[in-house]
């Protein structure tokens, strides 16, 4: 009785919603005014400091709304509104015949140098909603040389530039040479579209880089506040340069009053505030959500999207998971369709590693590979054991898996278990935190088998990054996979600026990876994102940079009179 | 000793602070740990990191800032003074904290002394059975629930995003109703029967035998004198629960996305950041010290025997 009290208390105090109305989105034409409040996963928590130097991962879907990068996805020529060719849903590296120039708004590649041609009327909004930290100025050539290099030199991350890039400098006001040392046509994504690639003014630094209330940008927004555990919010940059274009007319953008970024660490939360209108885009809800959003949010849409396939990674250097025969009779011991079932990923095919499937100029059907390939994908717990034993294991063996918390992973641990005790592998799990587990993988010595998910956007950007002998040790490379021929392969193909030349050379690496079991894909990941009609001009895209929707939100805009009919 | 102890606790977790920039990161190069280390003086050795912390040692910068000259040091994670962001983060605690108290103590006290009065009625049958369901109910269960079927059912949620209460009263207690009736309801389970147990030993006692025979109204009896002793362990348990408040407004912060120094602490934690892991304890240790010496003051006022020298 006094539950109900408090509750019905509690609700008296709150603001109910009123009887929602069924809604079609109607199609209107661009409106000014309203919030935006949408919620990317990486605001679970709150945001690192934004310094640059630092250039911390999860403060990037922060300060895209106020910093732009030299590149970004033409989602008006290629996207729903365009030529339909792309619907950017990617993440990371995206297909460079789908970009435009930004900041800049042209560019020469060689294997000497880049030259960028910055684009000239584009400046710095020097005052945000807390301070004046900077006069507005024209962005020049200087003021890109001096962010590469500050990357380059004093970011933790720079070293990924050491020995690509040999120097970087203004040759004039609108030019900027970035000089090689070695061609890597990864070179231009990292400082052109990548999520670091954000550009500040040095003027910033001079004010103090690490506090929010110090960013400025040329980008669409300028920062407005940062509460902290609740949200941060931006306003419209008044002299922004771009103009958007509807139906063959330009609009001063953004068109939103406002742009909000909830931090909501509770997924139950995270949801609730869709399904009562209080966030408008939710990207990427857990799956075990999407049947209750679909039912009880009425009206709301939502893309469906694959950019990454999640794997188990068997460590190279521990044995006997080094003996090829046994990575292979695993695999053929492991039911993958299970595991797509198992995370609402039954929708994508089984055969979308090492080349995605997605990707037409590299992807091979599993039916077009070799028969020693194909075998490996087709569930077979008696050919398993008896390639176990052929191995040298008759009797099976013990392998340890360690895993972090969470639902997700509990689940997978205890599929894989099962499937493996048929063939004889007996899994061990262990429970570490997600830090322990990250320090573990990347000292790439892990004892057994790990989970793990890599992005699939670019054949080689993955390859590289997953496969080549440079890379064990980092991210993507922790289960210390190495093999000369491939390592040889990935070099030519990062050395060539003949597309069809890389295709070809990814999808022999890739043959090579596939037969010997470099991991165990056990399914495409696929993801969703929620977002209510009201939020016009938008179709489900991923990004247009590298890392959430925020450049995106600057085209977008709210059908206020929809988002009332609604009941919202 | 607390700050010993914390310093070296908080190094003991696996992994440390680059280990998690680097998990943050999907990039296909190592961070420059050497660089890492010499910007936040993880190269010094460990004493004198703590020499450093708690204002023995100058800083690599020069000068001495640590505990002693009341400094705790700067976030690796966020930038910001440790101090700010606890500043930042304790009214919101405390808010919270003392709201779930006054709930407690308000449904506890009342439903504890009826309880003793209607022994073995239905009313107290009904009392110790609601005392066992508050106990019993996980507080994270229940957030969650108050969180989910309210949106589901009402299309209604408290609000996600903080309103300051000098700038909204009402707005935020909105924001603070729900989870802090969570927390006292979580507490109350405990206090209500201690308050019945106590209440029903106190009526025994010959001097409120006398008090009946006197013919004293049943509510000056029950309040002046019966509630008043029984009060005296009834405040002991509350001071045990404050920890344990403190423990479950980690999860009820999290749930109803209030940024108190639960929620603080988490992040801290899993973001390995030590200087603020190390002053959010040394807080809470030094919080927790205080609390208890206002309860022991507190028996002094209901009980005018005690006399502290």
């Amino acid at each position: 009785m006094i539950l109900t009290f408090m509750f019905v208390a509690g609700f008296i105090l709150a603001e109910g919603k009123p009887e929602q109305e069924s809604a079609a989105g109607a199609k209107v034409g661009p409106q000014y005014g309203g919030t935006i409040t949408y919620f990317n996963s990486r605001f679970t928590g709150d945001p690192p400091s934004p310094d640059p130097t630092l250039s911390q991962f999860n403060s990037l879907p922060f300060l895209l709304h106020i910093q732009e990068p030299l590149f970004l996805g033409d989602m008006e020529k290629y996207g729903p509104r365009g030529s339909g060719v792309s619907k950017f849903q990617y993440r990371g590296y995206l297909n460079p015949d789908l970009i435009r120039g930004n900041l800049v708004d042209n560019w020469e590649v060689t294997y000497e140098k880049i030259t960028l041609h910055v684009r000239p009327g584009i400046y710095w909004q020097g005052t945000n909603m807390v301070k004046k930290v900077m006069e507005n100025r024209e962005l020049v050539a200087e003021d890109i040389a001096f962010d590469i290099l500050e990357f380059w030199k004093e970011c933790p991350w720079g070293a990924r530039f050491n020995g690509i890039l040999k120097d970087v400098y203004a040759k004039d006001k609108y030019t900027v040479i970035v000089e090689l040392e070695t061609y890597s046509r990864l070179a231009l994504y990292y400082f052109g579209l990548e999520d670091r690639s954000m550009y500040a003014p040095p003027e910033m630094k001079a004010a103090g880089a690490g506090k929010w209330e110090n960013q400025v940008g040329t980008g669409p927004w300028v920062f407005e506040e940062y509460e902290v555990g609740s949200h941060m919010s931006f306003r419209p940059n008044d002299i922004y340069w771009a103009k958007a274009t509807i139906d063959g007319k330009q609009y001063k953008m953004p068109f939103a009053d406002r742009i909000v970024c909830p931090i909501i660490p509770d997924e139950a939360t995270q949801v609730a505030a869709l399904r009562t209108g209080r966030i408008d885009l939710h990207q990427r809800p857990p799956a075990p959500q999407w049947d209750i959003i679909d039912k009880t949010a009425p009206g709301i849409k939502y893309a469906s999207y694959s950019v990454s396939v999640y794997m188990v990674e068997p460590q190279m250097t521990w044995a006997p998971l080094d003996n090829v025969a046994v990575r292979r009779a695993l695999m053929v011991g492991t039911d993958l369709r299970a595991f797509a079932i198992l995370q609402y990923s039954e929708d994508t095919p089984i055969d979308v590693w090492p080349n995605y499937y997605l990707d037409p100029t590299v992807y091979v059907p599993l039916k077009d590979r070799p028969q020693d390939i194909q075998i490996l994908y087709k569930y077979d717990t008696a050919l398993a054991k008896k390639m176990l034993a052929d191995a040298g294991y008759p009797n099976g063996l013990e392998i340890p898996l360690t895993i972090q918390p969470g639902a997700q992973y509990q689940d997978m641990s205890s599929l894989l278990q099962d499937q493996w005790a048929k063939i004889g592998v007996k899994v061990n799990i262990s429970t570490v935190d997600a830090t322990t587990l990250s320090k573990m993988q990347y000292s790439a010595n892990y004892p057994g088998i790990a989970f793990s998910g890599t992005e699939m956007c670019d054949p080689l950007n993955t390859l590289l990054s997953q496969c080549h002998t440079k890379s064990i040790g980092t991210w993507s490379n922790r289960n210390s996979y190495s093999n000369p021929k491939v390592d040889e392969l990935l070099d030519k193909a990062a050395a060539s600026l003949d597309p069809v030349e890389v295709a070809n050379l990814c999808k022999q690496a890739g043959e090579i990876i596939d037969r010997e079991v470099e991991c165990i894909p056990l399914y495409g990941e696929v993801w969703r994102h929620y977002w209510w009609p009201w939020l016009q001009n938008y179709y489900g895209e991923l990004t247009i940079g590298d890392e959430g929707p925020g450049q995106l939100m600057a085209y977008t805009w709210v059908d206020q009179d929809l988002k009332k009919s609604m009941g919202f | 000793m607390v700050s010993f102890i914390v310093f070296w606790l908080a190094r003991l977790l696996p992994g440390d602070y680059i280990d998690v920039l680097e998990s943050a990161s999907t990039g296909d190069v190592r961070i420059d740990r050497a660089m890492v280390e010499k910007n936040l003086g993880l190269d010094a050795p460990a004493i004198v990191q703590y020499a450093r912390w708690m204002g023995f040692a100058p800083q690599p910068g020069g000068g001495f800032k640590g505990l002693f000259q009341g400094n705790f040091g700067t976030s690796w994670w966020r930038g910001d003074t440790v101090a700010k962001m606890i500043g930042k983060s304790w009214p919101i605690t405390i808010e919270l904290g003392v709201l779930g108290l006054i709930i407690s103590q308000l449904i506890a006290l009342p439903i504890g002394v009826y309880s003793a009065l209607r022994q073995d009625k239905i009313g107290d049958y009904l009392g110790r059975s609601f005392a066992i369901l508050a106990i019993s109910l996980p507080s994270f269960w229940v957030g969650s629930m108050v969180i989910i079927f309210p949106s589901i059912w009402w299309g209604y949620m408290p609000p996600i995003m903080h309103i300051r209460f000098i700038e909204d009263p009402i707005g935020n207690l909105k924001m603070f109703v729900a989870p802090a009736a969570i927390l006292g309801m979580a507490m109350c389970g405990l206090t209500m029967r201690m308050t019945r147990t106590m209440m029903l030993e106190v009526l025994r006692q010959d001097y409120v035998r006398t008090a009946w025979a006197k013919g004293l109204r049943e509510r000056v009896i029950i309040v002046r004198h019966a509630l008043k002793n029984a009060l005296m362990p009834v405040m002991t348990v509350v001071g045990i629960q404050v920890p344990i408040l403190v423990g479950g407004m980690v999860i009820i912060e999290e749930i109803f996305n209030l940024s108190g120094m639960g929620r603080l602490t988490i992040g801290a934690l899993l973001n390995r950041d030590e200087p603020l892991t190390s002053g959010l304890v040394m807080v809470f240790s030094v919080a927790l010290v205080f609390i208890n010496l206002a309860i022991d003051l507190a028996y002094s006022f209901l009980d005018p025997t005690i006399r502290y020298e």
